[in-house]
């Protein structure tokens, strides 16, 4: 089997560095649709949406990551995420974000004109996220 | 002259004192580290956003966006940056010299948006309009701190609550020196290219105006952010020297006080001894 392609990948937080490490394609979640990052990708920036963004490793093994909203900015071999929080499976705090999808389920249901709309879908949209990756928790490193 | 016992009460409650300052000035000391480093780990974050809102910028031609719009200046917001706490030296009365500065030198209607209860105290006692205070971020600074604070200006900018948005907020130099700085916020002027050869040419999706629509917003949170964690870093930063200040006359002040408290001592036994020797001789002649 031929040398798998990789490239440089990194996601940065407002707080920190979060990740930085080699990866063969990334999965994101695009404001316009899910998109795919192989090796040599044209330079693009994209907008993402809060979602599961997902990446493969060398090694073949998967990482699942919930990120906010934000950006992937691929540049010549390296391809960076700037994202306001980014989370691993294990750091999820599921009860939070439970409670999280539930609060905004229900402003998006009652309606009053004093609920924000598009806020009450973004922050359904993080929860939900954050469920998702939660499910790998443990079955990935 | 003090009586001993006085001396020695107050011998005691100097020493309880210093031994307040002395842990606040530890404390102080450890959460300037975390708060450094803190500042520091930001960076990439910001550098990269920043390159990228130029590339985008200097691609797209004549890019409009709202947020970077400059209309005719009606009203100001002036968001002043403060803590919450004191017993921090100057660092609280530097901010709001200069945000006061700042305010009284306008022309046009001025809404203060509080960041830190000093601010507000101050504010409202000068008889301001305090249109929205936020309690000073945890020195975690966690996204939901301090997110409300860049929605809320956002938001009141979009809405023309407001034509411009300037922050005064104390520039973390170095531990002993920082500096109340009053810097523009809205509308954003877009980081100046630096003299660097075109930026790669990217494609966009969404096309360039509507990533602008995520990019400025998230740009405004850096800067929001930045200013929110050098000013705790400048606040442990004063604390500290100014908890040292205090440890140190303390100290000064115990001194003081056993040198009285030892001669004082002194006199009471030389009296007392004069008096049993004048004793003395009264019996013997007798």
């Amino acid at each position: 089997m031929a040398e798998e392609r990789t490239f440089a990948f990194e996601i940065l937080t407002l707080q920190k560095l979060f990740l930085q490490e080699q990866v063969r394609f990334v999965v994101a979640p695009g404001q316009e649709g899910v998109f795919e990052v192989l090796p040599s990708h044209a330079p693009f920036v994209f907008a993402l949406k809060p979602g599961v963004l997902w990446l493969r490793q060398p090694n073949g093994k998967d990482k699942h990551i919930a990120v906010g909203a934000g950006f992937l900015v691929v540049q010549k071999e390296r391809i960076s995420v700037l994202t306001r929080s980014a989370e691993l499976p294990s750091e999820v705090d599921v009860a939070r974000a439970q409670k999280a999808k539930e609060r905004a389920e229900r402003r998006l249901a009652v309606r009053t004109p004093d609920i924000d709309v598009p806020r009450a879908q973004a922050a359904l949209q993080r929860a939900l996220a954050r469920l998702r990756v939660a499910e790998y928790a443990g079955t990935e490193k | 002259m003090a009586s001993l016992r006085d001396i020695r009460r107050r011998i005691k409650g100097v020493k309880n004192i210093r031994q307040v300052t002395r842990a606040m000035n530890m404390i102080a000391a450890a959460r300037l580290r975390r708060a450094q480093a803190k500042a520091e780990s930001a960076r990439p974050y910001a550098e990269r956003l920043t390159t990228i809102l130029q590339d985008v910028v200097s691609s797209g031609g004549a890019l409009r966006h709202p947020l970077m719009a400059q209309r005719p200046v009606r009203r100001i917001a002036l968001a002043v940056i403060s803590a919450d706490r004191g017993l921090c030296g100057a660092f609280n009365a530097g901010i709001l010299r200069e945000a006061t500065r700042f305010y009284r030198a306008q022309t046009v209607p001025v809404d203060v948006i509080a960041v830190g209860r000093k601010a507000r105290d101050h504010f409202l006692r000068l008889g301001a309009n305090v249109v929205a205070h936020f309690p000073q971020p945890s020195r975690d600074v966690r996204l939901e701190e301090f997110l409300p604070i860049s929605q809320r200006i956002i938001s009141d900018y979009n809405a023309g609550q407001c034509d411009q948005v300037v922050v005064v907020s104390v520039r973390f130099i170095s531990v002993l020196k920082s500096e109340p700085t009053v810097t523009p916020l809205l509308p954003l002027s877009p980081p100046a290219q630096a003299d660097k050869p075109a930026g790669a040419a990217y494609e966009f999706e969404p096309v360039a105006e509507e990533l602008l629509a995520t990019l400025l917003p998230q740009y405004v949170e850096v800067l929001l952010y930045r200013s929110l964690v050098e000013s705790l870093a400048s606040e442990q930063a004063a604390r500290m020297v100014a908890m040292q200040a205090a440890t140190d006359s303390a100290s000064e002040m115990i001194q003081a006080l056993t040198r009285e408290y030892n001669s004082a001592r002194q006199t009471s036994i030389t009296t007392a001894l004069l008096e049993v020797v004048a004793g003395a001789d009264a019996l013997e002649t007798k």
